[in-house]
């Protein structure tokens, strides 16, 4: 075969899986770019310009944009605290680790509307949580836990569901760790906290920012999470941007704010790695 | 019981420094990790427990507060939500769906595979990202829009424009899992096939296909999960034509919220996928979980 048959023959081997998620992916992000300008505008006359953008960005979606960004930073990074010592603990046998490692994997098996639904019946107005804690004579009165202004059941639900991913991912990093470094770090007099400090934290950034990144976007422009479980108001970015779409039918005010939601999350994930590469390089 | 067992050299005979030694041995072999083995019963086993609860209350007998327990279970929820809500077409969508979409996206991933896993070309990293698009991208963004897109092609509200979807979403999973398994074939194995003369299409059905049997295994069981737990795209290009698990459990928690109702369809969400994903576990051996979302 020749080198030129040999591309061709690649290029078409590629073409059907590549191609259908070309296909399908251009098909949506170019519908959403064109009507965020004003094409394809079925609910009035066409108007090419900046006029949808003007309209989208008010104080309610910057409302929005803040909501979206807290629970999807605290989720993430209130996870990884969680996570981080559970990594660091499972790397040592001991006894029951193996029924450890299954049961904390569970969640992961668990459909996100599902884990909302179990975590919404704990936290309930006198969901289990609340009844133990006025039983302990902790609480005077129960707490609200769920569509609370704050967003701690969503918070609550998606950290649940995402403790065992990044637990796993911090783990496959751990492990990249040569012992040795530890065994020479601790030979030459560091304590566990400098040895974490300056050999385990730093090495274990790679894939504690993967995990935190893939989380931070999925909170970001989580839908149905929020409906279930989030506040009155505001609403998420994507219940918005749903609620102008289909409820409103200003699609060119939901497709301005699809493209907050992905430039949001490409900017996050873009700060993240500078963070991650500053903590790499101080150390 | 010797719990110090070759762990902690014994060198004093001092009694107090010694019980001392015994009691951090006994907190860090036993207390300490059976207390994190607890926490994690209760963080994922009481929910879980709940929900199995509360789909067995009897409605003759309410649990209602301050009961900590229902005070009689009954089968009756569940009689109820498959006598009375329209679970039965759900769940007959949902099952008719995913195979067709594990179907499409196995069709489709094949070839595209076999090139990414045993060929080097330009663009392989580019490509490696692209793939991962549709599950990377806010569900609820390619939903809305797709759906604009489908309008045009009369495909939204109809059963092939959701198996479109649903194969878009599987796609990425079936094909990581297929062209790692093609990566993983060795070379040596290949060579000797071209040696003796197979061509490249019989080293291809009677070596490579045998070969990457448990990836297309995992491949199939990841995408047909992806389609029985899709939402956001169901929700905006099916409902209310079509009804799925998922959009039956979003209406039960959402503005008809009905606790029983949304217990049970939870538990029928739950067990296909959990099942599936803990024979794909087994089967496996390899961690499929975590080496998948490792090269992320």
């Amino acid at each position: 075969m020749t080198k030129k048959n040999h591309s061709l023959a690649i290029f078409l081997l590629l073409l059907p899986g590549v191609g259908y998620i070309a296909l399908f992916l251009s098909a949506a992000l170019g519908m959403t770019i064109l009507q965020s300008f004003g094409f394809f505008s079925f609910s009035s006359k066409t108007e090419i310009g900046l006029q949808e953008w003007a309209r989208v960005l008010n104080s309610e979606t910057w409302d929005s944009f803040l909501y979206s960004t807290k629970i999807a930073f605290v989720s993430a990074f209130g996870g990884l605290v969680l996570a981080y010592p559970i990594a660091l603990y499972l790397r040592r046998s001991f006894i029951g680790k193996n029924v450890l490692n299954m049961i904390m994997r569970v969640p992961l098996f668990v459909p996100a509307l599902v884990a909302a639904f179990l975590i919404l019946n704990i936290l309930s107005f006198h969901g289990i949580f609340n009844e133990f804690f006025l039983a302990a004579g902790i609480l005077k009165e129960p707490l609200r836990l769920t569509h609370d202004d704050w967003g701690i059941g969503v918070i609550a639900i998606q950290i649940w569901k995402n403790l065992p991913f990044l637990t796993l991912i911090l783990s496959a990093a751990l492990v990249n760790i040569p012992a040795d470094f530890e065994h020479a770090a601790s030979n030459l007099g560091a304590n566990g906290l400098a040895v974490f400090r300056h050999i385990i934290f730093p090495l274990s950034i790679p894939g504690a920012l993967t995990g935190v990144i893939l989380v931070f976007i999925g909170v970001f422009g989580d839908y149905a999470i929020n409906v279930i479980a989030g506040p009155l108001y505001p609403p998420s970015l994507a219940i918005r941007m749903y609620l102008f779409g289909k409820g409103f039918g200003e699609w060119g005010q939901a497709a301005c704010l699809a493209i907050i939601i992905i430039l949001g999350s490409i900017f996050f994930a873009w700060l993240y790695s500078k963070l991650a590469n500053l903590v790499v390089g101080g150390a | 019981m010797e719990l110090s067992q070759g762990r902690v050299p014994d060198i004093s005979a001092e009694p107090t420094l010694r019980l001392r030694k015994v009691l951090a041995n006994t907190w860090r072999d036993y207390i300490a990790p059976l207390l994190l083995l607890g926490f994690f019963i209760i963080l994922v086993g009481l929910p879980l427990l709940m929900a199995v609860l509360w789909s067995l209350v009897n409605p003759d007998d309410p649990w209602s507060y301050p009961n900590p327990f229902p005070p009689s279970l009954s089968l009756a929820q569940w009689e109820f939500v498959f006598k009375y809500t329209d679970i039965v077409p759900a769940i007959i969508t949902s099952f008719t769906i995913a195979p067709f979409a594990t179907l499409f996206a196995f069709i489709l991933a094949l070839p595209t595979a076999y090139a990414i896993g045993r060929y080097e070309f330009r663009g392989k990293e580019l490509i490696r990202v692209l793939i991962l698009l549709p599950i990377v991208l806010p569900g609820m963004v390619v939903a809305l829009f797709l759906s604009r897109a489908f309008d045009f092609f009369s495909l939204s509200q109809t059963f092939l424009g959701l198996v479109l979807g649903h194969t878009l979403l599987g796609l990425p999973f079936m094909l990581r899992l297929l062209s790692t398994s093609f990566a993983a074939i060795p070379k040596e194995i290949s060579d000797a096939a071209s040696n003796l003369g197979a061509s490249e299409l019989t080293k291809f059905r009677h070596i490579y296909i045998p070969l990457i049997m448990p990836g297309i295994f995992a491949g199939a069981i990841f995408t047909f999960i992806v389609s029985l737990e899709e939402f956001a795209l169901t929700f905006v290009i099916g409902t209310p034509s079509f009804q799925t698990i998922p959009t039956v459990l979003f209406r039960f928690l959402g503005y008809s919220f009905v606790r029983t109702n949304a217990s049970v369809v939870a538990l029928l969400l739950m067990a296909p996928t959990t099942l599936l994903l803990f024979i794909a576990d087994r089967y496996l051996k390899t961690n499929v979980l975590a080496a998948g979302y490792g090269n992320l």
